[in-house]
């Protein structure tokens, strides 16, 4: 596989899982904090970039589960200071063999409207750089011209609006802290509450 | 409950922004390659992100699809995304019957440049090699592994009602107290057993055919249809086909290609030899199976050759001749 290919690979496979697999460690592991949480998750698309056959997995999410336990195994054995109840949790942890249940079947689908919602809700200038670059195909370049701002503005906004999507991901996880993504909008055009 | 913005993210947001717009300055190249290598959370961090600015073409196509970038006619996007539904769904079916069909089996991996020691229930050992997947699967009559990719050593406890029985591609190897290690390469697959003695079987033109292979003896079935060639192997050729176990990739004198595509095998980030006359070049040496970066610098310093970094890895080049005025 050539690098986009592994890059869709992993959007396909493994991005669908995150917010599943956050869950499941903030669940579980109990003595983990939400930031821990987050670097394990980090850590995990790392590990699962380095394999070398991405092709061969055929369970992505016990891949994914198996990853985790091991990095969460190789963080406690290596770290100072280890919450007591740690090594108890890990050991409890079991891989689900239940694969996702109805609240991640629609997921595709509310993905594509929560995404549309993130968008939308972008600051003006933000959200048409996004738009012109992702929908309409302009390089960076063009948009600049287009918009008469500079490059270096155009990369600003377009990591904005990037790192909200990436936020939209890793809250989809938690469920409390959803509304955040949107609640710190000066120009919201809406506020979601689901 | 508002969460702190995470900086490794943002850093990954603006690389990947900062290649979106075209190729990095070799300054900037080298910016990137420190911030990645510092720490796995950030190369991670960098591939989450890359992934998501991919994932949104899904959304944008949509848009296009919509041909509005505002407002959504409500009647397409909800069978749009009762396709992409009814595609997620399927997706799982898919991953729900893998897991069903193969009932309680336990799944285990190990990523690049990791090797793993598992004791099993029954107390024989499982030592992954890099980058390798294998599930175990104990039955009342038989102890089941099947090896999916990368390459395994397993020392088996003695138990005569239940063979323990190892699949690797469309070979079975079958063992009652033995050690023997499987190797997956794509189609191949390599069984070396270093005590006593397995069955090896598979299913041929004319019915299932069933192999001894016995200590110091290496079994090399190239392809499903290819005809097996068991060898021996000397004791310091088994030690130096084990040596992973240490972490270490020992050579006698193998093509530089083929040292490379060991090495890349444990380590991150990948080798590459372009020129055929370097490439062919001899490699003899213990090396640490799992630093690419030091095995490069060995390689450069023996046969005068050139480290370029480049996206897709490390390339070593032969050093252009000194000019001759």
């Amino acid at each position: 596989m050539d690098f986009l290919a592994r890059k869709r690979w992993i959007a396909s496979h493994i991005l669908p899982l995150e917010a599943q697999a956050r869950r499941w460690l903030t669940q579980h592991v109990r003595s983990l904090s939400v930031s821990d949480a987050d670097d394990l998750i980090q850590e995990s698309y790392y590990r699962i970039w380095t394999t070398a056959d991405l092709g061969a997995i055929q369970a992505p999410a016990a891949y994914l589960y198996v990853v985790l336990r091991n990095l969460l195994l190789q963080q406690s054995r290596h770290a100072k200071i280890v919450p007591m109840e740690r090594m108890g949790e890990i050991d409890e942890l079991s891989i689900p063999s239940d694969e996702p249940g109805p609240d991640r079947k629609i997921s595709a689908r509310q993905e594509l409207e929560r995404l549309s919602r993130i968008v939308d809700a972008l600051p003006d200038q933000c959200r048409r750089v996004f738009e012109l670059r992702k929908v309409h195909g302009l390089s960076q370049r063009e948009v600049a011209g287009q918009l008469g701002i500079s490059e270096r503005t155009v990369e600003k906004h377009l990591a904005k609006a990037l790192g909200r999507v990436m936020q939209m991901r890793r809250n989809e996880g938690g469920g409390e802290a959803r509304h955040t993504v949107l609640s710190n909008k000066s120009d919201g055009t809406r506020t979601e509450h689901d | 409950m508002e969460r702190e913005p995470n900086t490794i993210e943002t850093r990954a947001t603006e690389w990947v922004v900062r290649l979106d717009a075209g190729p990095l300055s070799a300054q900037e190249q080298q910016d990137f390659d420190t911030w990645l290598s510092a720490d796995p959370r950030h190369h991670g961090a960098y591939i989450q992100a890359e992934s998501n600015w991919l994932d949104v073409e899904r959304w944008a196509a949509h848009r296009r699809a919509s041909g509005s970038s505002k407002s959504v006619p409500v009647t397409r996007t909800r069978r749009y995304w009762a396709l992409a539904a009814g595609a997620a769904a399927l997706a799982l079916v898919s991953a729900v019957s893998w897991y069903v069909s193969h009932g309680a089996r336990e799944v285990y991996a190990s990523a690049i440049g990791e090797v793993r020691n598992i004791k099993l229930a029954d107390g024989s050992r499982l030592t992954l090699n890099t980058d390798t997947v294998a599930t175990v699967q104990f039955k009342e009559t038989r102890r089941e592994i099947s090896l999916q990719h990368g390459e395994a050593l397993f020392e088996v406890a003695h138990d005569i009602r239940r063979p323990f029985v190892v699949r690797a591609n469309d070979v079975e190897i079958k063992a009652i107290g033995t050690a023997f290690t499987v190797r997956i390469d794509d189609q191949r697959t390599d069984v070396l057993v270093t005590e006593g003695m397995v069955e090896v079987s598979r299913e041929g033109p004319s019915g299932l055919e069933v192999r001894r292979v016995s200590a110091q003896e290496i079994d090399t079935l190239a392809s499903p249809r290819s005809r097996p060639d068991i060898e021996p192997v000397t004791p310091e050729a088994v030690a130096r086909k084990l040596a992973w176990r240490e972490g270490k990739a020992s050579f006698a004198g193998e093509p530089l290609s083929t040292a490379i595509a060991e090495i890349n095998r444990h380590a991150l980030p990948q080798l590459h030899v372009d020129d055929p006359a370097l490439a062919a070049e001899r490699v003899i040496g213990v090396f640490n199976s799992n630093d690419a970066e030091a095995f490069a610098k060995a390689v450069a310093a023996t046969f005068n050759a050139a480290i370029v970094h480049k996206e897709d890895g490390i390339h070593l080049c032969p050093n252009k001749p000194a000019a001759l005025d």
